[in-house]
């Protein structure tokens, strides 16, 4: 497969439990991704996120993400570049 | 040595009334100069329109006139109070609300917890307890149902909270429940907490009201049994929300605790590092709760009549077998780790446990200790000792904290009142709200958490604002404060009201799709009101304006409702994209004040505590 995109996500509370790992990096065939193409791959590589992080291709309510550490998204169509970052993480914040 | 003393008895609730289903319909007002209890009769519409837990209280501190006293004089009035869903088989709802006065800010303050206290206290037959007046000499306040006495506390006094509780087990039965203070709330620490249970009401000081009254400890224990509307809905409606309180929505807190916050907000440039002059702290893996976990040991545990299990222990390394866990949560480990530059996770568990046991606030004793730190660093406090990063300063601050020896003294005053000392430019950079410390998250990071901080009735208030929610979401750009966020603001505000009125915890919160409608059916099937998810939104109106005017009777100004100078002229030394402007946050709360009906500076019409049904002056 030709790499044409790569995206670093990175495991933060439930998360990265389920997950096991810190973090990945995914490559992608295409030179677009979405969002939504990323947790497809996340799904196919753990699948123990479908246990309460992942649901219908997209984020379960409880969990949420976010582009470089800046941006919150909740739009599965999200373009994603080649060398960002995607965190998926608990939504839930309280102290 | 005193002796027993029973309190005298006044019955001034008519033995025909009947209070609304989940209420006993009245207060008991104890007068600790006098030895006076009363049993106050509470009319079904003030609890409709106050609920119970920080709104009853709210109203039942401004009838008592508070707001005008000093908070640790015998005329200052502190109230326990529990709230309809108490006793009920609702999972969370075993809390309890002490608010009084506060001593670190002036301003109502409302610390709540979770323990049997809740369930014992409103099983002696009241909706709350109403402490005035000061004991003679340390005393421990005994309610058993009628029977109000005064034992001797002076054998007591100096032990730390858990020492104590159990030999108040001892002494008088463990079918008491016990609220305790430790040293620092004996000594009025300003920011001193109640304990029960391990747990404690943790901010704004209301340890140190208690310790002011020569009160070491409340025991509570009953027998009276509230009834309820609907018991079968109520039964029905308590499997159904805990069944969903074990699902996702609540699986951070099970299975992680608020401590997994830590690495999350590190990344995002929100976790406050150093004083609030960074946002990031390289130490931060060694603080990771997974770590903490593979250095001593985890052990889970629960609240009383709850089904999420929030709570999180976490052995030192040097401990033996039989010494519980430290209970770690965000704020602990925040406020004496990064704040205060320690990345050594034995020491924040020590200093955790070394508050716990002293009776001492982690936020504002973090919060305070970071604030003299950096004053030593800038050549403003002659301390050489107390400098960041270093475990054996931050336990010895703690200490003399607890025993306002030597710069505790000044310490135990919190951060305001030092920097009021100091001088020199200091309070530039002293992170409190209205003088109570401010809690993890940096709100240059977090622009509508920035305005919730603000305006907070008691302070720097993560409890009592939920707005990071709206920061942590596509709603809001957290970095750009703007009138599209206030609503927001507002919004969290008014579910904090609720939830701390009935009282419920905020961990519940995403196991309901819409909260004041689930609210409205929880009081519905426990009192009978046919309550709208409208009604209990113009509750939290309600409550929020009573906070407001509460505030106003104790002298407040418009300019409190603001952020230390550093947020607002500099920004984050680790990200310059976090920052903040005076003229953003002062536009941002006018409109707040607006949207809450007052004026745009955030005063009250003239004739509304007519309108809250409170009375008109103190």
């Amino acid at each position: 497969m030709a790499v044409l995109t790569k995206v670093d996500v990175e495991f933060y509370g439930v998360p990265r439990q389920r997950a096991g790992v810190d973090r990945v990096q995914l490559a992608f065939a295409t030179s677009s991704v979405a969002a939504a193409d990323v947790m497809d791959l996340l799904l196919q590589r753990f699948p123990t996120l479908r246990n309460g992080c992942l649901e219908d291709g997209w984020l379960h309510a409880s969990c949420t993400a976010n582009v470089d550490g800046c941006d919150f998204i909740s739009d599965p169509a999200t373009p994603l570049s080649c060398g960002q970052t995607l965190l998926v993480m608990s939504a839930d914040a309280g102290g | 040595m005193l002796s027993s003393i029973r309190a005298e008895y006044l019955r001034t609730v008519p033995n025909n009334t009947q209070p609304p289903p989940g209420y006993h319909g009245c207060y008991l007002r104890i007068d600790l100069s006098t030895g006076i209890s009363q049993r106050v009769e509470l009319a079904p519409s003030i609890l409709r329109n106050y609920l119970g837990g920080s709104g009853l209280g709210t109203y039942l501190l401004l009838r008592e006139g508070s707001a005008t006293v000093d908070p640790l004089s015998a005329a200052a009035s502190m109230a326990f109070v529990f709230s309809p869903l108490v006793g009920s088989p609702l999972t969370t709802s075993a809390k309890f609300a002490v608010v009084s006065k506060s001593p670190l800010t002036n301003r109502i303050n409302d610390s709540l917890a979770s323990s049997g206290f809740a369930i014992a206290g409103k099983q002696t037959g009241c909706d709350a307890i109403v402490l005035v007046g000061s004991a003679a000499r340390p005393a421990v306040l005994l309610v058993d149902e009628l029977d109000v006495r005064f034992e001797p506390a002076e054998d007591l006094w100096g032990l730390d909270c858990a020492t104590a509780q159990q030999r108040l087990s001892r002494q008088y039965g463990s079918d008491f429940r016990y609220a305790v203070i430790g040293p620092a709330g004996e000594r009025q620490v300003r920011y001193a907490t109640i304990s029960h249970d391990g747990r404690h009401a943790g901010r704004g000081g209301s340890g140190a009201v208690l310790g002011a009254k020569n009160i070491k400890a409340i025991g509570v224990r009953g027998t009276q049994r509230c009834r309820w509307s609907d018991p079968a809905a109520l039964t029905k409606l308590a499997k159904e929300i805990s069944s969903r309180s074990l699902g996702p929505a609540t699986a951070k807190y099970r299975e992680l605790g608020t401590a997994s916050n830590l690495l999350l907000f590190n990344r995002l440039g929100a976790l406050p590092s150093r004083n609030f002059q960074q946002g990031q702290f390289a130490g931060v893996a060694a603080l990771d709760p997974v770590v903490l976990a593979e250095k001593g040991g985890h052990a889970r545990s629960t609240c009383v009549a709850c089904t999420i299990g929030c709570e999180h222990l976490y052995s030192l390394g040097a401990s033996s077998d039989t010494e519980p866990g430290v209970r770690v949560e965000y704020e602990n480990l925040f406020a004496l780790g990064p704040l205060c530059g320690i990345n050594d996770s034995e020491v924040v568990l020590q200093a955790s446990r070394r508050c716990d046991e002293l009776g001492v606030d982690t936020i504002s004793a973090g919060g305070t200790i970071s604030f003299a730190m950096e004053c030593v660093e800038r050549g403003l406090l002659d301390l050489p000792w107390l400098t960041f990063g270093d475990g054996a300063a931050l336990l010895r601050a703690i200490d003399l904290i607890g025993r306002r020896d030597g710069a505790g003294d000044w310490l135990a005053e919190g951060s305001r009142r030092l920097a009021d000392r100091l001088g020199g430019g200091s309070a530039h950079f002293a992170p409190h709200v209205k003088g109570l410390e401010m809690p993890g998250y940096e709100p240059r990071a977090m622009q509508t958490m920035a305005l919730g901080f603000a305006v907070g009735s008691r302070g720097a208030d993560h409890n009592r604002s939920g707005a990071y929610e709206v920061d942590f979401s596509e709603r809001v750009n957290r970095y750009a404060l703007t009138p599209q966020s206030v609503p927001f603001a507002i919004e969290t505000e008014n579910a904090a009201t609720v939830m701390d009125s009935l009282i419920l915890c905020k961990f519940l919160r995403r196991v309901f799709t819409d909260f004041f409608q689930s609210a409205a059916e929880m009081l519905e099937v426990t009192t009978g009101w046919n309550v709208s998810a409208e009604e209990l939104i113009d509750t939290a109106n309600r409550i929020v304006s009573a906070k407001k005017l509460f505030n106003i009777r104790a002298g407040w100004t418009p300019e409190e409702d603001s952020l230390p100078n550093r947020f607002l002229q500099e920004p984050q030394q680790d990200n310059a994209e976090a920052c903040l402007s005076a003229e953003q946050l002062q536009n941002a709360v006018r409109l707040y004040n607006e949207l809450r009906g007052w004026s745009a500076d955030g005063w009250i019409a003239p004739g509304s505590a007519d309108k809250l049904g409170l009375p008109s002056n103190d």
